[in-house]
C-alpha cells in the first residue's frame, strides 16, 4: 500500500464536501490517482468499458426500475392496497398491518424501497390520514415497511452485492425472503401495541364477495413475484432475463387488462427509468476505476491483517461492520457504501468463513435501515415530502421504528438460519 | 429560442435523451427475444448476450448525462445545505471548476484510447469496441460542457451579488 492511495479518497471527501455527485467525486479521485501514478488515464475506458460488460448480472437493474415505474405510472398500487386491505379486516390499527402487507407485495415485483415509498407510499399515506392516523406516524409506518421491498426479491442492492461478491443472485433473493417476513412480524408487532395505545381507527368489515372482487382485482398484479420467481428458480430464465419478462408482464397487464396506461405516459416512464438507472450507474462507473485502485494498492490485504489482529470472532467481526455500516447508512448513499466499502471488507468475510449469501443479506438489510437514519435518510425525506410533514416530528416517530429493525437486524445477523435455510433449496 | 440553440438543444437531446432511450428499448426486446429463441424455438442466440451487454454500457454511461442534466445524482449535501447561499455559491463554482479540469485533462488520452482500440471489435456482431467504450468520453465531454455552462452562471451570480442557483429551479418529481 502506498502514499498514493491517499489521493482518491481525498478527493472524495473533498466531492463530499462540495456536493459534487459522489459518481463524479469518484471519477475526479481516480483520474487524480492516475495521474499521480504516472498511468494512461485512458486505461480508465478500459476498467469501466470492461467492467460494465463483464455485469451480465447488473442489466437487471434497469429492467426492475423499469417494472417498478410501470406499476407506479399505471397504479397498479390501487389492486394491491385494496387486496392488503380486505385481507386485514377488522382489526384496531388495520391500515397500519394494510400497510405492511401491501409494502410485502409491492416488494415481491420492484426490488427498491424508493419505489415502495414514492409510488405505494401515496396511496397509503392519503388512505391513513382519511382515516384519522395522526401523520408523523403514517409517514414513518410508510418509510419504515419501504425497507422490505430491497429485502424480499427481486432486489436492486442483491443484484449490486451478488456483482461485487460473485454470489449467487437467486440465493440472494431466496435468502431474502424469511429475513422480509421478520421484518414484517416486527414491524406488526410495534403496530399492534401502538394502534391499541393511540386507539387507531378499527378497519372495515370485508365481506367474502368483496375479498373475492379485491382478490381478482389484484391477481394478475399478484402474479408479477409469481412469473420472476417461478421463472428464476425453475432455471428457466436468468435473474436478468426474469426481469426483463417480469417489465414486459407488468406492461401487458397494465395497457390491457387494468388499461391504466397510455403510450403517452410510456415515454415519461422511459426517461424516468434512464435517469434513475444513470444515477446509479454514474456511482458504479466511479466505483470500477475505485475498485481497480483498492486492487492494485492491495488494499483488502492490509484491512485483513490489521483486522483480523483486532477482532477475534466472527461475532464481533459482524457487530463491528454492523454498527459501521449503520453508521456509512445514515452519512451516504446506499449504493455508494454498498461499491466503496464491502469490496474492501469482503476478504474479512473469507477470512471469518462467513457464508457470502447470508453477510449480502445482513449488510443489505443494514443499509435499508440507513436509508431512515437522518442526516441521509432518502426514505424520511421521501414519504415526509409526500405527507407534507416536519422531518422533525417523523424522525421521534422512526426512531422506535428504526430500534425494532435493529432487533430483526440483530436476529439475522446472529441466527444465519433465517437467511441459509431457504437458500439450501436452491441447487 | 433562437435557431441555434433549438439547433444544440436537439443535438444535446439526440445524445443524452434519444441515444440511452432507444438503446434501452432494443436492450429489452432484446431480451424478450433471447427467452423467446431459447425457450419457445428451442435455438438459443449467442448475439443476444452480445447485444445486450454493449447496449448496457451506452444506456448507463449516457444515462448518466441526463441524469446530471436534472441534478438527479447522489450528493452529500449535509454541508452545503446548512452554510449561506453566498456559501453555497462558492462550493458549487469549485465543485464545477474540478469537473472541468480534471474530465477536460481526461478527454484527449481516453480518444487516444480509444484510437487504440479501433481494430477491436466485438466476437459475434463485430461492433467496434471503440464505438461502445465511445460513450466514456461522451459522459465526459457532456459532464464538462454542462458544468462550465453552470460554471459561468455561479461566477454571474456571484458577481452580481445574487447567489442563488440559476439553473434547474423547478420542483423535481420523483424519479419512480
Amino acid at each position: 500500500m502506498s502514499w498514493y492511495l491517499i489521493i482518491p479518497f481525498f478527493v472524495l471527501i473533498i466531492a463530499f464536501l462540495l456536493r459534487m455527485p459522489i459518481g463524479f467525486g469518484m471519477l475526479v479521485g481516480s483520474i487524480a490517482y492516475y495521474l499521480a501514478k504516472g498511468i494512461s488515464i485512458g486505461s480508465l475506458i478500459n476498467t469501466i468499458g470492461y467492467g460494465l460488460t463483464n455485469s451480465y448480472i447488473l442489466i437487471a437493474i434497469p429492467l426492475f426500475i423499469f417494472t417498478a415505474n410501470v406499476m407506479n405510472s399505471s397504479k397498479v398500487t390501487d389492486k394491491i392496497f385494496d387486496f392488503a386491505r380486505s385481507m386485514i379486516g377488522r382489526k384496531p390499527g388495520a391500515t397500519g398491518y394494510v400497510n405492511i402487507l401491501a409494502s410485502l407485495i409491492f416488494a415481491g415485483m420492484t426490488g427498491s424501497a424508493v419505489a415502495d415509498a414514492s409510488g405505494l407510499g401515496v396511496l397509503e399515506i392519503s388512505q391513513m390520514k382519511k382515516e384519522g392516523y395522526d401523520m408523523p406516524f403514517t409517514c414513518a409506518i410508510t418509510a419504515s415497511t419501504s425497507v422490505i421491498g430491497p429485502i424480499f426479491p427481486p432486489s436492486i442492492p442483491f443484484v449490486i452485492y451478488a456483482m461485487i461478491s460473485g454470489a449467487s443472485v437467486g440465493k440472494l433473493f431466496m435468502g431474502g425472503m424469511v429475513p422480509a417476513i421478520i421484518l414484517c412480524l416486527v414491524i406488526g408487532v410495534y403496530v399492534y401495541f401502538i394502534s391499541k395505545k393511540r386507539n387507531y381507527p378499527i378497519g372495515t368489515k370485508v365481506d367474502f364477495m368483496d375479498f373475492l372482487k379485491s382478490t381478482l382485482g389484484a391477481l394478475p398484479a399478484l402474479m408479477t413475484p409469481v412469473v420472476l420467481l417461478f421463472g428464476i428458480y425453475t432455471g428457466i430464465m436468468t435473474p436478468t432475463e426474469a426481469g426483463a419478462v417480469a417489465a414486459a408482464y407488468t406492461l401487458l397487464i397494465s395497457f390491457f387488462v387494468y388499461r391504466t396506461m397510455r403510450l403517452k405516459s410510456l415515454g415519461r416512464i422511459l426517461l424516468n427509468t434512464i435517469r434513475t438507472s444513470g444515477t446509479i450507474f454514474l456511482v458504479i462507473a466511479g466505483a470500477y476505476g475505485f475498485s481497480y485502485i483498492v486492487t492494485a494498492e492491495q488494499v483488502s490485504k492490509e484491512v485483513v491483517s490489521v483486522m483480523s489482529g483486532l477482532v477475534s470472532s466472527p461475532w464481533a467481526f459482524l457487530l463491528v461492520v454492523n454498527i459501521l455500516f449503520l453508521i456509512l447508512g445514515s452519512l451516504i448513499d446506499v449504493n455508494v457504501s454498498q461499491l466503496v466499502f464491502v469490496p474492501i471488507i469482503m476478504p474479512l468475510v473469507h477470512f471469518y468463513n462467513i457464508d457470502i449469501v447470508h453477510f449480502g443479506v445482513m449488510i443489505c438489510l443494514n443499509m435499508m435501515i440507513g436509508l431512515l437514519t437522518p442526516p441521509f435518510g432518502m426514505l424520511l425525506f421521501v414519504t415526509a415530502g409526500i405527507g407534507n410533514v416536519s422531518l422533525k416530528e417523523m424522525i421521534r416517530e422512526t426512531l422506535p421504528m428504526i430500534i425494532v429493525l435493529l432487533i430483526a437486524l440483530a436476529i439475522i445477523t446472529y441466527i444465519p438460519e433465517t437467511v441459509l435455510f431457504m437458500t439450501r433449496l436452491v441447487k | 429560442m433562437s435557431r441555434t440553440k433549438k439547433i444544440a438543444r436537439i443535438f444535446i437531446d439526440f445524445f443524452e435523451i434519444y441515444i440511452p432511450v432507444v438503446t434501452f428499448v432494443l436492450l429489452f426486446l432484446v431480451f424478450l427475444l433471447n427467452v423467446f429463441f431459447r425457450y419457445i424455438i428451442k435455438n438459443p442466440q449467442n448475439w443476444t448476450f452480445e447485444f445486450s451487454v454493449n447496449a448496457f454500457v451506452i444506456v448507463g454511461l449516457v444515462g448518466s448525462c441526463i441524469a446530471y442534466r436534472n441534478e438527479d445524482h447522489v450528493v452529500f449535501d449535509l454541508i452545503y445545505s446548512r452554510i449561506s447561499i453566498k456559501g453555497q455559491n462558492i462550493l458549487r463554482i469549485m465543485s464545477y471548476s474540478i469537473i472541468v479540469i480534471a474530465f477536460s485533462i481526461a478527454i484527449p488520452p481516453s480518444f487516444v484510447y480509444l484510437w487504440k482500440l479501433r481494430t477491436f471489435v466485438t466476437p459475434i456482431m463485430k461492433i467496434p469496441v471503440s464505438i461502445i467504450f465511445l460513450s466514456f468520453p461522451v459522459l465526459l465531454i457532456s459532464s464538462v460542457i454542462r458544468s462550465g455552462h453552470r460554471l459561468v452562471l455561479d461566477i454571474k451570480s456571484y458577481k452580481d451579488k445574487i447567489y442563488i442557483q440559476q439553473y434547474n429551479t423547478e420542483k423535481k418529481d420523483s424519479l419512480i
